[in-house]
């Protein structure tokens, strides 16, 4: 019995150090693509996510619309060697995924396949990304599926009013208007030749991040790589990305004669992402306007019975410009009162903070960031992210410590260096009463802000 | 010796973990009356749901009732043990849902138990509700004039059948909702005979016990019957509706319910009809993604579902998106043809058994025993919110032997059989014809 019990004892001590815990490296390709693998012992699945630097959005005469179309169309138009709808079958019987994405500095490339599968999903990916098809059929059809549910989009009052926050921001600049897809006549604009050139320019063999997760050695991670790019031409110069930011507070009423009730929108410049102090970031954003116990759903739903929600979080324009955001959709004859209830309780949420909070604040995370080293798919996202953000890849799997190291002290001090005062934010409320806001600057249309505005120094 | 000792080692080993599984497929999710566990271990949480058959045949009570119980429960100290919260309104049920860790689970039963007290809102708080359901609606449907549209189709489609009722309301209907009704619907509804418990997550069967003893969880006397889910289809017919509105996304929209000739268990006929689903909006042959999409041009997508309302009723989806030029009336006599033609000729035996091998992932790896327990767990809670008693694991995985090509083909001809059945125009009016 005694001999029973000390091998379960070994078993079980063998099993204990067994090392399944991720690890992180970072590689060069034979072609000189730089890359990391985070190594997940006895992962069945592999992911892949590139970011390639884009400045299409901020070209004068680039099409706005054109990476938005040309990214739907490099994997539903088909390759040469597959025509469109094969790939996608193909896909499917392997349990293979393929996206391509956009925003205002990258495109995304982002693919999730059994290892066993790893050539045959490479070979397409590989395909559609080289040597698209483009075919005009197929850009015709995402063009107009595109226009008509950006027609659909663009009436709701919130998306008014986060129209109206961007040509505050930005004016007239290309990325506002890249943003906001507010050119009728470009909607149904985009040249085949437009998707070429974003193609050409975008879509190049050496990208910005690489990060690849699964059970790979690293040189089959190296070959994934490079058989993933192969055939793309090299990037011809370096980018450009400049934007005039104005974040002047001001308050603005959107007259708009549809509205069923009022969207209320504040918004207000942060920190990039970059300069650290996510957690604390996350945990100030919850506390005031995430939930039923959040400071914004108490004042605004519960003391006020305004809204049926009231919100608040973070977006950016672009990587280097964030800003914290607070919004919900009133009652018309709550919005003055709603106005100087949040102000109120905004204040008052930047004197207290958190306290007393952080234990609970902090137990969701914990729980999420201990979840991201047991997931292939949230491991390869978190490092891609970090390493997107320009912290170090390794800093993965340290992040549970990191979050168990932020104390309240951090967070106040965070609240007090980085989140706006009240009287920082933009307001602006979407309204059939343009009334609804005394000594507010009112307009019936976005091209009408500059007047609500001081003159800026350049046009933008 | 060792070699022996060995042996007898791993034995107890593999015995042990046989036996705990062995204890699964046996084990009723019901462990006392109106009360369901699925264990998922090592999950540090705890999910608590307590559901309610919605009963109700007034357009927006239940919901705006939901609203006024979910105030009522609040308390003040909620924020220090439950990580989650929410409450929500379905066609089949009212549930409430708290989630902590696994040590705050008497608190959590004990919030959860405060739904069926007296509801205590007052008439002003209940009047302001109102408004904020209103919002709600706004927020919801009321710049979505697509959502408002299937809101009417499900009305005109299912009627005479509760899950009819629109489980909103209009707002016409939401401001005509009066807080004396609510009391008595939740005097009707929110009572211990018709309380269903769901309890997941990481607690043993014996603390859950212990818990419930503690809080004084009123266990009703007998289970209650699953009432929900009786459809009844009186006759076929044919009704046709017109949305018109120049800024929505154009759609030809097909809804249809079927009867068949004999009940099948539910899940057997999910997992049925998914796979013909899945077989009918794929570019193989005998998918219609072929004809409508890829070899044509008369969608630029597609969405085609067809499920289960319950044994003897299945409903169908389909809802297209016309290509560029393209009239809503092209894209109805196109699938239309396109399906027939399909029923017809049946699905093509290598088509349908690459899509029966993509199928394999539909039922989790019982090798893979958290898997396991997450899906069930999601199952057994899923089916008490649609009102159906949920099976054992055993049962459900032994389902995988009943799907066959004649079945799938059988299901497909129906499609096209005799129905009730809204064909519904949605997006500027002169896309329609």
């Amino acid at each position: 019995m005694k001999r029973i019990l000390y091998i379960l004892f070994s078993l079980s001590f063998l099993a204990a150090c067994s090392n399944n815990e991720p690890t992180i490296i970072e590689g060069e390709t034979a072609q000189g693509v730089r890359f990391y693998l985070v190594k997940k012992p006895e992962e069945k699945r592999v992911a892949i996510k590139i970011a390639w630097l884009s400045d299409w959005a901020y070209g004068e005469d680039n099409n706005p619309i054109a990476p938005y179309i040309g990214a739907q169309l490099l994997l539903a138009g088909g390759a040469v060697g597959f025509p469109a709808g094969v790939a996608g079958e193909k896909f499917a019987d392997w349990d293979s995924q393929g996206f391509i994405n956009t925003n205002s500095d990258y495109a995304f490339g982002e693919l999730y396949f059994e290892k066993a599968y790893l050539s045959e999903t490479i070979e397409i990916a590989q395909a559609h990304l080289h040597k698209p098809l483009f075919e005009e059929k197929w850009r015709a059809r995402i063009e107009d599926e595109f226009a008509k549910k950006i027609t659909e989009v663009k009436k709701q009052p919130i998306a008014k009013g986060f129209n109206v926050a961007r040509a505050i921001v930005m004016g007239d600049q290309p990325l506002r208007r890249y943003l906001s897809l507010d050119q009728q006549d470009l909607l149904n604009g985009v040249e085949r030749s437009d998707i070429v050139r974003w193609h050409e320019k975008t879509i190049v063999s050496d990208p910005h991040s690489v990060v690849i997760t699964g059970d790979l050695s690293e040189s089959e991670a190296e070959q994934a790589v490079d058989q993933l790019l192969a055939g793309l031409p090299k990037r011809q110069k370096s980018l450009s990305k400049i934007i005039e930011a104005n974040y002047e507070a001001t308050t603005i009423v959107l007259h708009e004669e549809s509205a069923a009730q009022s969207q209320l929108i504040f918004i207000a410049a942060m920190p990039p992402v970059h300069e650290g102090h996510a957690f604390a970031d996350i945990m100030l954003q919850r506390a005031l306007g995430y939930g039923e116990t959040s400071v914004l759903h108490k004042t605004v739903r519960e003391q006020l019975r305004a809204s049926y929600f009231f919100e608040a979080g973070f977006a950016q324009y672009n990587t280097n410009n964030r800003f914290l955001f607070m919004t919900g959709a009133v009652d018309d004859a709550k919005l003055e009162k709603s106005v100087a209830a949040i102000k109120a309780a905004y204040g008052e949420f930047k004197r207290v903070g958190t306290a007393g909070q952080l234990t609970e604040l902090k137990e969701p995370l914990i729980d999420s960031m201990k979840k991201i080293k047991e997931d292939y798919y949230h491991l390869n996202t978190t490092t891609f992210e970090n390493v997107l953000t320009g912290f170090k890849a390794s800093r993965v799997l340290n992040l549970l410590d990191e979050l168990n190291d932020v104390t309240q002290a951090d967070v106040q001090k965070r609240l007090e260096d980085a989140f706006p005062q009240f009287d920082d934010f933009i307001v602006i409320a979407v309204s059939k009463n343009p009334e609804a806001l005394p000594g507010a600057c009112v307009i019936a249309h976005v091209n009408e802000v500059e007047r609500c505005l001081a003159p800026r120094d350049k046009a933008i | 010796m060792f070699v022996y000792a060995q042996f007898i080692a791993m034995f107890i080993l593999v015995l042990s973990i046989f036996g705990l599984s062995g204890c699964q497929e046996k084990q009723n999710p019901e462990i006392a009356p109106n009360i369901y566990y699925a264990p998922i271990n090592g999950s540090n949480a705890v999910s608590v749901h307590l559901i309610f058959e919605n009963t109700s045949d007034q357009p927006g009570l239940m919901h705006y009732l939901e609203h006024l119980v979910g105030h009522n429960i609040k308390g003040p100290n909620d924020r220090v043990f439950v990580q989650h919260a929410n409450a929500w309104t379905t066609r089949y049920s009212v549930g409430y849902w708290r989630s902590g860790k696994p040590d705050k689970l008497e608190q959590l039963l004990a919030s959860l138990r405060k739904t069926i007290e007296p509801l205590e809102v007052g008439e002003e708080y209940a009047l302001e509700e109102r408004g904020i359901v209103l919002n709600e609606y706004d927020f919801r449907l009321g710049n979505n004039y697509s959502a408002q549209a299937f809101e009417e189709i499900n009305a005109t489609l299912h009627a005479g059948n509760r899950i009819a009722t629109s489980v909103i309301g209009t707002p016409k209907q939401i401001n005509e909702l009066r807080y004396d009704d609510a009391v008595i619907l939740h005097q009707k509804s929110h009572v211990v005979q018709q309380a269903k418990l769901v309890v997941t997550g990481d607690v043993s069967l014996s603390q859950l016990r212990r818990a419930l003893e503690r809080v004084e969880w009123p266990v009703a006397s007998t289970s209650n019957q699953f009432g929900a889910g009786r459809y009844h289809l009186k006759k076929a017919f044919t009704q046709r509706l017109e949305f018109a509105d120049e800024n929505t996304v154009p759609r030809f929209v097909w809804q249809k319910v079927i009867a068949l000739d004999t009940p099948v268990e539910l899940e057997l006929l999910r997992a049925q009809t998914a796979l013909l689903s899945s077989i009918l909006e794929s570019n193989l042959p005998g998918g219609l993604a072929g004809p409508l999409r890829f070899d044509g041009t008369t969608t630029s997508g597609f969405s085609f579902q067809v499920f289960p309302l319950d044994e003897k009723h299945l409903q169908i989806n389909f809802s297209g998106k016309p290509d560029k030029g393209v009239k809503l009336v092209d894209v109805e006599a196109e699938f239309q043809a396109e399906l027939l033609k399909l029923a017809k000729q049946g699905i093509p035996p290598k088509t349908w058994q690459r899509l029966r091998k993509r199928f394999d992932d539909y039922w989790p790896d019982l090798e893979d025993q958290g898997n396991v327990e997450k899906w069930y767990a999601r199952y057994v809670t899923s089916s008490i919110y649609q009102q159906k008693e949920p099976k054992s694991v055993k049962k459900l995985l032994r389902m995988k032997n009943g799907i066959s090509q004649e079945e799938t083909n059988k299901y497909l001809k129906l499609l096209v059989g005799e129905g009730a059945q809204v064909i519904a125009f949605i997006g500027p009016e002169e896309v329609f014809r």
